[in-house]
């Protein structure tokens, strides 16, 4: 019974402040790359806070904890942030392990994350 | 006799997570483990699985190929026993001396690296990683588990 090849959703939603990147799907070796780029991407558009949404996000790898940590590393080049939001429980293994919670800003919601947003 | 599941998929990185799913059913109430092991132990035991399988792929398949990489699952009384056997290239990389996890992952972290995280997780999950070439010309890897 194969399993469908890894489709993964990115929606992006400006809103005063903070842009949300919403992410459904695995965050695996299939599909970090793509997510990097994204998230590359916005980040040097001038974006000052993305905040990425992994309430749809069941599992996460260290290829895609590697894509989040391109994400910060390009946010923080242009003078942004980056926060995370919606962590499930088995995508939330990896941070625990890595200790990789200390990197991020992380929010129970996307809604949250986006409140906090420093004024810009 | 011990128990022993065996999975077996293609060498490819969208075959992988199915390997997940083999490590996932160890939760089962009927799964016939001593001890019935934490939602969070299913995780990190099925993150090195992926880890590890991932690393067969990349690097002994050359990103993907036909041949089988097949997950050996053994329930031992104090330990979960998984054993990843294929007929790949040949990868040095997991007999090598490693630093303790802590560090390569703290270094990893402080240097905010982008990759490289996959084998300091795997030696931070199991509590002992076993490679061999076998004389057939396999790759065994053996990862151990505590409950």
């Amino acid at each position: 019974m194969p399993k469908e090849p890894f489709p993964m959703t990115i929606t992006i939603t400006p809103n005063a402040g903070a842009t949300t990147i919403r992410l459904e799907g695995e965050l695996n070796a299939v599909t970090s790359p793509s997510v990097k780029a994204t998230l590359n991407e916005l980040a040097g558009q001038g974006t000052s806070r993305i905040v990425v949404d992994l309430q749809g996000v069941p599992f996460i790898d260290s290829s895609g904890l590697g894509a989040l940590v391109s994400g910060l590393k390009a946010a923080k080049l242009a003078g942004g942030s980056l926060a995370l939001a919606g962590l499930q429980d088995q995508a939330r293994a990896i941070f625990e392990i890595t200790m990789a919670y200390r990197l991020f800003d992380v929010y129970a919601t996307a809604a949250e994350a986006c409140a906090s947003a420093p004024e810009a | 006799m011990p128990a022993v599941r065996t999975t077996t998929i293609a060498a490819r990185l969208t075959e992988v997570s199915r390997l997940r799913d083999a490590v996932g059913a160890l939760a089962a109430p009927d799964a016939g483990l001593p001890v019935r092991p934490s939602p969070q132990a299913i995780a990190a035991w099925s993150l090195a699985i992926y880890e590890a399988a991932t690393n067969v792929v990349r690097h002994g398949h050359a990103g993907g190929a036909d041949s089988p990489i097949a997950l050996e699952i053994e329930t031992a009384a104090d330990e979960v026993i998984m054993r990843l056997r294929d007929q790949g290239e040949h990868n040095p990389a997991w007999a090598a001396p490693q630093a303790p996890a802590t560090e390569q992952l703290q270094a990893a972290l402080d240097d905010l690296a982008e990759g490289g995280y996959g084998l300091p997780i795997i030696r931070q999950v199991a509590h002992a990683v076993r490679y061999e070439r076998t004389p057939a010309g396999e790759n065994l890897l053996e990862l151990r588990f505590r409950y």
